[in-house]
């Protein structure tokens, strides 16, 4: 037999190496950026590093976490966390909805509009910050002088401890609802038509439709799109510290604020890893719970079977 | 009642899809819509149905006149090529959904849905996913929601076209029978001749927008009209010899022999057919053309190319001058290259139009 055709058994046992040799740099680079300042963390979190006392640490086991559970600020700014990503995931997700079943209508035009629409998740959440912030000044931001002219009583905004948490949401909604309509618009374009063809001969009603059929056709999409805002929204720091920096009276001072104000204005961190561990695991909990009631699990082995 | 078109047309944009169309469809008939892809008979379907709006033209069912009613007002069932059920419910809830809709109370509803999922032999199925069928059991799952709520009037379109040949032969008996038992006037639009042929009380041929002949399949195949009817109706397709009238009324055929076959009727028919220049066609099915020896009187002589034995039948391909046509005949003992005579029996030969 001639050579080309056949591979001895020392070549054909070599192959099981490729994978390995191609795997090489992910994991080499995942575990020197990724792992290991992970794992590093997790030690700091048992000590009481403090770089503005020097370099010395003590290993203090759990106490950090101990502290944690006392620390009445870190767990204000957890459930400021909570009502801020319900509130802007929940908001974001309607417009969503709606805004893919108005652009699904495919009116002339709507395919410059789409474009436009998209804009603001483009935009760097600082920017986004900054000039929400001019715009919601009380006195020379321009938000406050259109509702003047259409009669509406100025609004503090970002400034009063009780409307500066809504005045965040708005902004976040305002940058990814684009996010959330471009995920859902693709699911809503791609649905097949006939079924839509075969309920409106059925006698179906356009809302019928809307609840019957394409809500649950849509809900793998839905699903996975809040996922990842959830996720996203958990962690927003730039537009709220921008805005806000976590005031007033820490109405908007979210989890990412608290901890950066913990780990790189107090260098405190020990506590500050510490703190990251348990927002971690809060996350994952939160995840795991949506997971669970969304049923996600259930709905990819689905998309696989078919 | 039934179903009556009244000069129907459809354009998208410059292009005219369905080119005035007039066709009255009668209670309870079997209706078929035949043609190639892109013929316009889908697009008639839709406008029956009011998927789609006509440009021009009215549509009455049941003497109401339902051209712009949306289509969930027209109360009629449809069966799509695709099946278009509803992924997300299961067979139960597809066939269920037009009843539920009516606000049927639902003892009635499982006893319907369950009566019908029977005679369709889908009864065993209910719990599952459409995902989780075959394509025939997908279908008889659409037929199940279409026939739940008795229809008076039921469209399909292509409903067998993905299904392997054996169990199409079998839904079309079963279709056939269903919709003929209930009484439902009933529109199908295929591609497929035999479908046409062996379910429709009328077939109407499609060619390019228009409704080139209406009449029930017997006669679609017996006296094509024009030469898209013969070409497409008919496996291997009707023999066209081109021929002319001349001033004196004398008809001068490709194939001389075949020409002078034609009868009294079919003579007066080709006056009123031929074009402006007196073309027409000369048409023989192949199945009637007789092969005999060469020289027997009233014969043409054809040179044999090539012998098909099918088992049943037998195909053979023939020259004679320079056109080229097929026999259809039992098994035979001809061999290609041999030089045999063909009679046209005169009751057997037919005038067919030129154009279209």
């Amino acid at each position: 037999m001639p050579k080309t055709q056949s591979a001895d058994k020392a070549q054909r046992a070599g192959e099981g190496k490729i994978a390995t040799l191609l795997m090489a740099p992910t994991v080499i680079v995942m575990t020197v950026v990724g792992l290991y300042p992970l794992l590093h963390s997790l030690y700091l979190s048992l000590t009481n590093y403090n770089p503005t006392y020097g370099d010395a640490k003590e290993f203090i086991g759990l106490a950090n976490y101990v502290y944690a559970f006392e620390d009445g600020q870190f767990w204000h700014s957890i459930l400021i966390t909570l009502i801020f990503t319900a509130a802007s995931v929940s908001i974001s997700l309607v417009l969503a909805v709606l805004l893919s079943l108005l652009f699904n209508l495919r009116f002339p035009g709507f395919m410059i509009l789409r474009t436009v629409i998209l804009i603001p998740m483009l935009i760097t959440p600082v920017a986004v910050g900054i000039t929400w912030r001019i715009m919601m000044m009380p006195d020379l931001g321009v938000l406050n002088y259109l509702m003047g002219l259409i009669g509406i009583p100025p609004a503090l905004w970002a400034g009063s401890s009780s409307t500066a948490l809504l005045s965040v949401i708005l902004v976040d909604v305002w940058q990814w609802t684009p996010f959330m309509f471009l995920i859902i618009y693709a699911g809503i374009s791609s649905l097949p038509k006939t079924p839509f063809e075969a309920a409106a001969i059925d006698g179906a009603s356009p809302w019928r439709m809307f609840v019957s059929l394409t809500l649950p056709m849509l809900k793998p999409v839905i699903v996975i799109a809040t996922l990842l805002r959830i996720v996203d929204a958990f962690r927003t720091y730039d537009t709220i510290y921008t805005i806000t920096r976590g005031g007033p009276d820490f109405a908007t001072d979210v989890v990412s604020v608290y901890l950066q104000r913990v780990n790189f204005r107090f260098f405190d961190l020990g506590y500050g890893s510490a703190l990251s561990w348990l927002t971690l695991i809060i996350v994952l909990v939160v995840v795991l719970l949506f997971v669970r009631l969304t049923g996600f699990m259930k709905l990819v082995a689905d998309k696989e079977n078919r | 009642m039934g179903i009556q078109i009244k000069n129907l047309v459809k354009r998208f944009g410059s292009l005219t899809v369905v080119n005035d169309i007039s066709v009255d469809i009668k209670d309870g008939e079997f209706f078929t819509l035949l043609g190639s892809s892109g013929c316009g008979k889908t697009t008639t379907l839709r406008m029956i149905a009011g998927l789609e709006t006509p440009s021009e033209g009215k549509v009455f069912i049941h003497g109401k006149d339902v051209t712009y009613a949306e289509p969930r007002h027209r109360d009629i069932a449809m069966a799509f090529q695709d099946y278009g059920l509803y992924p997300n419910m299961s067979v139960f809830e597809n066939i269920e959904f037009p009843l539920k809709i009516r606000k049927m109370p639902e003892a009635e509803r499982r006893k319907k849905v369950e009566e019908t999922a029977g005679t369709l032999g889908i009864g065993d199925y209910l719990g599952r996913k459409p995902a989780q069928m075959s394509g025939g059991q997908r279908q008889r799952v659409s037929l199940a929601r279409a026939l739940v709520r008795n229809p008076k009037v039921f469209l399909m379109d292509e409903p067998l076209s993905n299904l392997d040949a054996k169990l199409r032969a079998v839904m079309r008996t079963e279709i056939r029978r269903l919709v003929t038992e209930q009484g439902i006037t009933t529109v199908y639009v295929t591609h497929d001749q035999i479908e046409a042929m062996s379910m429709a009380d009328r077939i109407a041929v499609m060619y390019k927008g228009d409704m080139v002949q209406v009449a029930p399949p017997l006669e679609i195949y017996d006296r094509p009209a024009t030469r898209f009817v013969a070409d497409f109706i008919g496996s291997p397709p009707m023999n066209l010899f081109s021929a002319e009238l001349s001033k004196g009324g004398r008809v001068v055929c490709q194939i001389q022999e075949f020409g002078q076959a034609l009868d009294e009727t079919e003579r007066h028919r080709a006056t009123q057919m031929a074009d402006q220049h007196g073309h027409f066609s000369v048409g023989v099915r192949p199945e009637h053309l007789q092969c005999v020896a060469a020289g027997t009187a009233g014969s043409a002589e054809a040179i044999v190319e090539l012998v098909e034995p099918l088992g049943q039948t037998t195909n053979i391909y023939l020259l004679s001058g320079d056109q080229r046509y097929i026999v259809v005949t039992d098994r035979t003992t001809v061999e290609a290259g041999d030089t045999i005579g063909v009679i046209a029996p005169r009751e057997h030969v037919r005038a067919v139009a030129r154009d279209r």
